[in-house]
Protein backbone atom coordinates (compact mmCIF):
# COMPACT_ATOMS: atom_id res chain seq x y z
CA UNK A 1 0.00 0.00 0.00
CA UNK A 2 2.91 2.41 0.95
CA UNK A 3 4.50 2.50 -2.03
CA UNK A 4 1.97 3.21 -4.37
CA UNK A 5 0.61 5.76 -2.18
CA UNK A 6 4.20 7.44 -2.25
CA UNK A 7 4.65 6.93 -5.24
CA UNK A 8 1.72 8.57 -6.78
CA UNK A 9 1.82 11.41 -4.18
CA UNK A 10 5.26 11.85 -5.92
CA UNK A 11 4.14 11.93 -9.29
CA UNK A 12 1.13 14.39 -8.07
CA UNK A 13 3.77 16.65 -6.19
CA UNK A 14 5.63 16.97 -9.60
CA UNK A 15 2.31 17.71 -11.62
CA UNK A 16 1.34 20.50 -8.99
CA UNK A 17 4.83 22.02 -9.10
CA UNK A 18 4.46 22.45 -13.45
CA UNK A 19 1.16 23.79 -12.80
CA UNK A 20 2.53 26.35 -10.36
CA UNK A 21 5.03 27.41 -12.54
CA UNK A 22 3.36 28.08 -15.97
CA UNK A 23 0.38 29.80 -14.07
CA UNK A 24 2.90 31.72 -12.08
CA UNK A 25 5.13 32.93 -14.96
CA UNK A 26 2.04 32.80 -17.37
CA UNK A 27 3.88 30.30 -20.00
CA UNK A 28 1.63 29.06 -23.05
CA UNK A 29 2.96 25.41 -21.92
CA UNK A 30 0.63 23.01 -20.16
CA UNK A 31 1.73 22.22 -16.33
CA UNK A 32 1.82 18.67 -17.09
CA UNK A 33 5.13 18.71 -19.61
CA UNK A 34 6.99 21.01 -17.37
CA UNK A 35 6.14 18.30 -14.50
CA UNK A 36 7.48 15.36 -17.41
CA UNK A 37 10.81 17.80 -17.55
CA UNK A 38 11.20 18.31 -13.40
CA UNK A 39 10.14 14.84 -13.00
CA UNK A 40 12.80 13.94 -15.58
CA UNK A 41 15.48 16.51 -13.80
CA UNK A 42 14.86 15.30 -10.38
CA UNK A 43 15.10 11.17 -11.48
CA UNK A 44 18.27 12.33 -13.10
CA UNK A 45 19.75 14.11 -10.18
CA UNK A 46 18.73 11.04 -8.18
CA UNK A 47 16.50 13.28 -6.18
CA UNK A 48 14.07 10.83 -5.80
CA UNK A 49 14.28 7.17 -6.71
CA UNK A 50 13.84 5.44 -10.09
CA UNK A 51 11.82 2.51 -7.98
CA UNK A 52 9.76 4.92 -5.82
CA UNK A 53 8.65 6.44 -9.08
CA UNK A 54 7.69 3.48 -11.61
CA UNK A 55 4.96 1.71 -9.35
CA UNK A 56 2.63 4.31 -10.23
CA UNK A 57 4.27 6.00 -13.66
CA UNK A 58 3.83 2.43 -15.46
CA UNK A 59 -0.14 1.83 -14.65
CA UNK A 60 -0.62 5.39 -15.38
CA UNK A 61 1.82 5.68 -18.95
CA UNK A 62 -0.02 2.16 -19.76
CA UNK A 63 -3.72 3.85 -19.53
CA UNK A 64 -2.97 6.88 -21.38
CA UNK A 65 -5.17 5.86 -24.39
CA UNK A 66 -8.44 5.92 -21.65
CA UNK A 67 -7.76 9.29 -20.64
CA UNK A 68 -8.12 10.52 -24.22
CA UNK A 69 -11.56 9.10 -24.52
CA UNK A 70 -13.22 12.09 -22.53
CA UNK A 71 -11.31 14.70 -24.57
CA UNK A 72 -12.15 12.59 -27.87
CA UNK A 73 -16.26 12.51 -27.17
CA UNK A 74 -16.10 15.96 -26.32
CA UNK A 75 -15.45 16.62 -30.47
CA UNK A 76 -19.35 16.02 -30.47
CA UNK A 77 -19.69 19.68 -28.74
CA UNK A 78 -17.80 21.14 -31.95
CA UNK A 79 -19.69 19.29 -34.39
CA UNK A 80 -21.34 22.09 -36.46
CA UNK A 81 -17.99 24.30 -35.98
CA UNK A 82 -16.36 21.29 -37.63
CA UNK A 83 -19.07 20.65 -40.09
CA UNK A 84 -18.68 24.11 -41.69
CA UNK A 85 -14.89 23.63 -42.95
CA UNK A 86 -15.09 19.76 -42.94
CA UNK A 87 -12.74 19.32 -45.95
CA UNK A 88 -10.14 21.89 -45.44
CA UNK A 89 -9.48 20.86 -41.73
CA UNK A 90 -9.86 17.31 -43.12
CA UNK A 91 -7.08 17.37 -46.34
CA UNK A 92 -5.00 20.25 -44.92
CA UNK A 93 -4.63 18.31 -41.75
CA UNK A 94 -4.17 14.64 -43.23
CA UNK A 95 -1.97 15.53 -45.55
CA UNK A 96 -0.16 17.56 -42.91
CA UNK A 97 0.19 15.28 -40.29
CA UNK A 98 1.42 12.54 -42.80
CA UNK A 99 4.30 14.91 -43.97
CA UNK A 100 5.22 15.39 -40.59
CA UNK A 101 5.83 11.90 -39.66
CA UNK A 102 7.88 11.53 -42.84
CA UNK A 103 10.01 14.40 -42.12
CA UNK A 104 10.96 13.42 -38.75
CA UNK A 105 10.90 9.93 -39.02
CA UNK A 106 13.09 10.21 -42.45
CA UNK A 107 15.38 12.97 -41.05
CA UNK A 108 16.39 11.02 -37.88
CA UNK A 109 16.89 8.15 -39.08
CA UNK A 110 19.27 9.91 -41.54
CA UNK A 111 21.49 12.28 -38.87
CA UNK A 112 21.72 9.58 -35.84
CA UNK A 113 24.42 8.05 -34.94
CA UNK A 114 24.54 4.08 -35.81
CA UNK B 1 -33.18 10.67 -18.03
CA UNK B 2 -31.98 10.46 -14.11
CA UNK B 3 -28.98 8.56 -15.62
CA UNK B 4 -27.26 10.72 -17.26
CA UNK B 5 -26.62 13.66 -14.70
CA UNK B 6 -24.86 10.11 -12.83
CA UNK B 7 -21.01 10.50 -12.23
CA UNK B 8 -20.75 6.62 -11.63
CA UNK B 9 -22.37 6.04 -14.71
CA UNK B 10 -20.95 7.82 -17.59
CA UNK B 11 -17.62 6.93 -15.76
CA UNK B 12 -18.08 3.10 -15.85
CA UNK B 13 -19.80 3.37 -19.24
CA UNK B 14 -16.75 4.95 -20.27
CA UNK B 15 -14.32 2.36 -18.48
CA UNK B 16 -16.14 -0.42 -19.58
CA UNK B 17 -16.71 0.77 -23.58
CA UNK B 18 -12.93 1.86 -23.28
CA UNK B 19 -11.88 -2.20 -22.10
CA UNK B 20 -14.28 -3.65 -24.37
CA UNK B 21 -12.04 -1.59 -26.91
CA UNK B 22 -8.79 -2.91 -25.45
CA UNK B 23 -10.02 -6.35 -26.12
CA UNK B 24 -11.35 -5.84 -29.50
CA UNK B 25 -7.56 -4.01 -30.73
CA UNK B 26 -5.95 -6.99 -28.78
CA UNK B 27 -7.39 -9.45 -30.62
CA UNK B 28 -6.76 -8.48 -34.19
CA UNK B 29 -3.99 -6.21 -33.43
CA UNK B 30 -4.78 -4.08 -36.44
CA UNK B 31 -4.21 -0.26 -35.66
CA UNK B 32 -7.74 0.58 -36.97
CA UNK B 33 -9.31 -1.02 -34.25
CA UNK B 34 -7.15 1.39 -32.18
CA UNK B 35 -8.88 1.55 -28.61
CA UNK B 36 -9.22 5.48 -27.95
CA UNK B 37 -10.85 5.61 -32.30
CA UNK B 38 -13.16 2.57 -30.92
CA UNK B 39 -14.17 3.87 -28.22
CA UNK B 40 -14.96 7.48 -28.98
CA UNK B 41 -16.97 6.18 -32.05
CA UNK B 42 -19.01 3.78 -29.74
CA UNK B 43 -19.93 6.10 -27.23
CA UNK B 44 -20.22 8.75 -29.61
CA UNK B 45 -23.22 6.48 -31.08
CA UNK B 46 -24.04 5.95 -27.36
CA UNK B 47 -24.88 9.90 -27.27
CA UNK B 48 -26.65 10.22 -30.12
CA UNK B 49 -28.75 7.38 -30.27
CA UNK B 50 -29.91 8.04 -26.48
CA UNK B 51 -30.15 11.62 -27.28
CA UNK B 52 -28.58 12.30 -24.58
CA UNK B 53 -26.64 16.12 -23.29
CA UNK B 54 -22.84 15.91 -24.46
CA UNK B 55 -22.68 18.32 -21.70
CA UNK B 56 -23.64 15.62 -19.35
CA UNK B 57 -21.14 13.60 -20.74
CA UNK B 58 -18.36 16.18 -20.11
CA UNK B 59 -19.49 17.11 -16.56
CA UNK B 60 -19.01 13.85 -15.59
CA UNK B 61 -15.91 12.15 -16.89
CA UNK B 62 -13.73 14.74 -15.87
CA UNK B 63 -12.33 12.55 -13.41
CA UNK B 64 -10.95 10.28 -16.33
CA UNK B 65 -9.61 13.77 -17.78
CA UNK B 66 -8.21 14.87 -14.81
CA UNK B 67 -5.09 11.53 -14.86
CA UNK B 68 -4.37 13.03 -17.99
CA UNK B 69 -1.85 15.46 -15.78
CA UNK B 70 0.10 12.98 -13.80
CA UNK B 71 0.10 10.71 -17.09
CA UNK B 72 1.55 12.49 -18.77
CA UNK B 73 3.94 13.44 -15.45
CA UNK B 74 4.72 9.72 -15.43
CA UNK B 75 6.06 10.18 -18.93
CA UNK B 76 9.32 11.69 -17.77
CA UNK B 77 10.17 8.82 -16.18
CA UNK B 78 10.45 6.87 -19.05
CA UNK B 79 12.62 9.82 -20.44
CA UNK B 80 14.91 9.15 -17.28
CA UNK B 81 15.19 5.41 -18.22
CA UNK B 82 15.90 5.40 -21.89
CA UNK B 83 18.09 8.34 -21.27
CA UNK B 84 21.23 6.79 -22.99
CA UNK B 85 19.76 6.41 -26.15
CA UNK B 86 18.30 10.23 -26.02
CA UNK B 87 21.43 11.91 -25.13
CA UNK B 88 23.61 9.67 -27.62
CA UNK B 89 21.25 11.43 -30.36
CA UNK B 90 20.18 14.36 -29.19
CA UNK B 91 21.22 16.90 -32.10
CA UNK B 92 19.77 14.59 -34.09
CA UNK B 93 16.31 14.46 -32.27
CA UNK B 94 16.14 18.62 -31.96
CA UNK B 95 17.27 19.04 -35.61
CA UNK B 96 14.71 16.66 -37.12
CA UNK B 97 11.46 17.83 -34.45
CA UNK B 98 12.34 21.52 -35.49
CA UNK B 99 12.62 20.89 -39.11
CA UNK B 100 9.46 18.70 -38.90
CA UNK B 101 7.33 21.02 -37.09
CA UNK B 102 8.16 24.50 -39.37
CA UNK B 103 6.96 21.81 -42.35
CA UNK B 104 3.92 20.84 -40.03
CA UNK B 105 2.95 24.72 -39.99
CA UNK B 106 3.85 25.71 -43.67
CA UNK B 107 1.80 22.49 -45.28
CA UNK B 108 -1.05 22.81 -43.35
CA UNK B 109 -1.40 26.90 -43.78
CA UNK B 110 -0.90 26.61 -47.44
CA UNK B 111 -3.27 23.54 -48.46
CA UNK B 112 -5.37 25.00 -46.39
CA UNK B 113 -4.76 28.82 -48.10
CA UNK B 114 -5.35 26.89 -51.29
CA UNK B 115 -8.73 25.27 -50.25
CA UNK B 116 -9.83 28.73 -49.85
CA UNK B 117 -9.42 29.16 -46.12
CA UNK B 118 -9.66 32.41 -44.41
CA UNK B 119 -7.24 33.94 -42.22
CA UNK B 120 -9.23 32.93 -38.89
CA UNK B 121 -9.12 29.34 -40.32
CA UNK B 122 -5.50 29.51 -41.45
CA UNK B 123 -4.69 30.68 -37.81
CA UNK B 124 -7.19 27.95 -36.29
CA UNK B 125 -5.10 25.10 -37.70
CA UNK B 126 -1.35 26.28 -37.59
CA UNK B 127 -0.76 24.72 -34.40
CA UNK B 128 -2.54 21.64 -35.06
CA UNK B 129 0.12 19.09 -34.14
CA UNK B 130 0.98 20.14 -30.41
CA UNK B 131 -0.68 18.75 -27.31
CA UNK B 132 -3.63 20.82 -26.65
CA UNK B 133 -2.99 23.66 -24.05
CA UNK B 134 -0.09 24.65 -26.09
CA UNK B 135 -2.22 24.68 -29.30
CA UNK B 136 -4.58 26.88 -27.83
CA UNK B 137 -2.49 29.42 -25.62
CA UNK B 138 -0.87 30.17 -29.78
CA UNK B 139 -4.90 30.04 -31.50
CA UNK B 140 -5.59 32.50 -28.62
CA UNK B 141 -2.80 34.70 -29.77
CA UNK B 142 -2.80 34.77 -33.45
CA UNK B 143 -6.46 35.22 -33.84
CA UNK B 144 -7.53 31.55 -34.76
CA UNK B 145 -10.51 30.14 -33.00
CA UNK B 146 -9.26 28.14 -29.71
CA UNK B 147 -12.54 25.55 -29.03
CA UNK B 148 -12.02 24.74 -32.51
CA UNK B 149 -8.31 24.37 -32.47
CA UNK B 150 -8.67 22.28 -29.49
CA UNK B 151 -11.06 19.81 -31.40
CA UNK B 152 -8.96 19.96 -34.37
CA UNK B 153 -6.08 19.15 -32.49
CA UNK B 154 -8.22 15.88 -30.52
CA UNK B 155 -8.99 15.04 -34.25
CA UNK B 156 -5.29 15.14 -35.43
CA UNK B 157 -4.30 12.86 -32.43
CA UNK B 158 -6.64 10.17 -33.14
CA UNK B 159 -5.99 10.03 -36.55
CA UNK B 160 -2.18 9.92 -36.44
CA UNK B 161 -1.99 7.31 -33.94
CA UNK B 162 -4.51 5.09 -36.10
CA UNK B 163 -2.75 5.41 -39.88
CA UNK B 164 0.73 5.77 -38.17
CA UNK B 165 1.74 2.40 -37.89
CA UNK B 166 0.64 1.68 -41.26
CA UNK B 167 1.81 4.79 -43.29
CA UNK B 168 5.65 4.31 -40.98
CA UNK B 169 5.46 1.21 -43.27
CA UNK B 170 4.85 1.74 -46.06
CA UNK B 171 7.48 4.43 -46.17
CA UNK B 172 9.50 1.84 -44.48
CA UNK B 173 10.93 3.56 -40.76
CA UNK B 174 12.20 0.30 -39.04
CA UNK B 175 14.06 2.35 -36.18
CA UNK B 176 11.80 2.14 -33.15
CA UNK B 177 13.12 5.63 -32.07
CA UNK B 178 12.42 7.46 -35.48
CA UNK B 179 8.89 5.89 -35.15
CA UNK B 180 8.41 7.48 -32.01
CA UNK B 181 9.71 10.55 -32.68
CA UNK B 182 6.65 10.77 -35.58
CA UNK B 183 4.47 9.67 -33.63
CA UNK B 184 5.14 12.11 -30.79
CA UNK B 185 5.67 15.06 -33.69
CA UNK B 186 2.63 14.51 -35.57
CA UNK B 187 -0.14 13.64 -32.86
CA UNK B 188 1.51 14.64 -29.76
CA UNK B 189 0.32 12.41 -27.05
CA UNK B 190 -2.20 10.21 -28.34
CA UNK B 191 0.28 9.21 -31.11
CA UNK B 192 2.27 8.90 -27.90
CA UNK B 193 -0.29 6.37 -26.16
CA UNK B 194 -0.19 4.67 -29.91
CA UNK B 195 3.85 4.44 -30.08
CA UNK B 196 4.13 2.84 -26.11
CA UNK B 197 1.93 0.09 -27.34
CA UNK B 198 4.43 -0.45 -30.23
CA UNK B 199 7.25 -0.80 -27.85
CA UNK B 200 9.23 1.24 -24.87
CA UNK B 201 11.82 2.90 -26.85
CA UNK B 202 9.02 4.29 -29.32
CA UNK B 203 7.08 5.34 -26.31
CA UNK B 204 10.02 7.19 -25.04
CA UNK B 205 10.87 9.07 -28.30
CA UNK B 206 7.27 10.40 -28.69
CA UNK B 207 7.41 12.08 -24.79
CA UNK B 208 9.85 13.62 -26.21
CA UNK B 209 8.87 14.46 -29.21
CA UNK B 210 5.54 15.97 -27.80
CA UNK B 211 7.45 19.01 -25.64
CA UNK B 212 9.82 19.65 -27.98
CA UNK B 213 7.12 19.80 -30.85
CA UNK B 214 5.53 22.40 -28.63
CA UNK B 215 8.16 24.70 -27.80
CA UNK B 216 9.52 24.46 -31.25
CA UNK B 217 5.91 25.49 -33.41
CA UNK B 218 5.34 28.66 -30.19
CA UNK B 219 9.00 29.96 -31.24
CA UNK B 220 8.49 28.96 -35.04
CA UNK B 221 4.51 31.20 -35.34
CA UNK B 222 6.01 33.71 -33.26
CA UNK B 223 8.95 33.93 -35.72
CA UNK B 224 6.67 33.68 -39.11
CA UNK B 225 4.36 36.42 -37.64
CA UNK B 226 6.96 38.61 -36.70
CA UNK B 227 8.74 38.95 -39.79
CA UNK B 228 5.77 38.18 -42.14
CA UNK B 229 2.58 39.88 -39.86
CA UNK B 230 -0.32 38.10 -39.27
CA UNK B 231 -2.09 35.53 -40.58
CA UNK B 232 -4.63 38.28 -42.56
CA UNK B 233 -1.75 40.36 -43.88
CA UNK B 234 0.18 37.03 -44.92
CA UNK B 235 -3.34 36.00 -46.93
CA UNK B 236 -3.37 39.47 -48.71
CA UNK B 237 0.14 39.42 -49.32
CA UNK B 238 -0.32 35.70 -51.32
CA UNK B 239 -3.38 36.57 -52.87
CA UNK B 240 -1.98 40.13 -54.76
CA UNK B 241 1.34 37.24 -55.30
CA UNK B 242 -1.16 35.43 -56.76
CA UNK B 243 -3.20 37.46 -59.32
CA UNK B 244 0.47 38.85 -60.37
CA UNK B 245 1.73 35.62 -61.43
CA UNK B 246 -2.04 34.43 -63.45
Amino acid sequence: MYPILKSFSLIMLFYFAGELFTNLLDLPIPGNVVGMVLLFTALQAKWVESKSISIAALPLVGLLNLFFVPAGVGLLAYEQLLAQNLYVIIVSSAISSLLVMWVVAKLFTALKKT
Amino acid sequence: MMLFKLEVFWVSLTLLVFFGGTLIYNRYKKPFFNPVLLSVVSLILFIKLTKADIEDFNQNTRVINFFLGPAVVALGYLLHKQWAEIAKNLLAILLSIATASLVGIISVVSVAYLMGADAILIATLAPKSVTTPIAIGIANKTGGIASLTAAIVIAVGVFGAVVGSWFLNLIKVENAFARGLAFGTAAHGIGTARAIDEGEINGTAAALAIGLTGVFTVLQLFIINFLFGNWSEIQHFLDRFFILAH
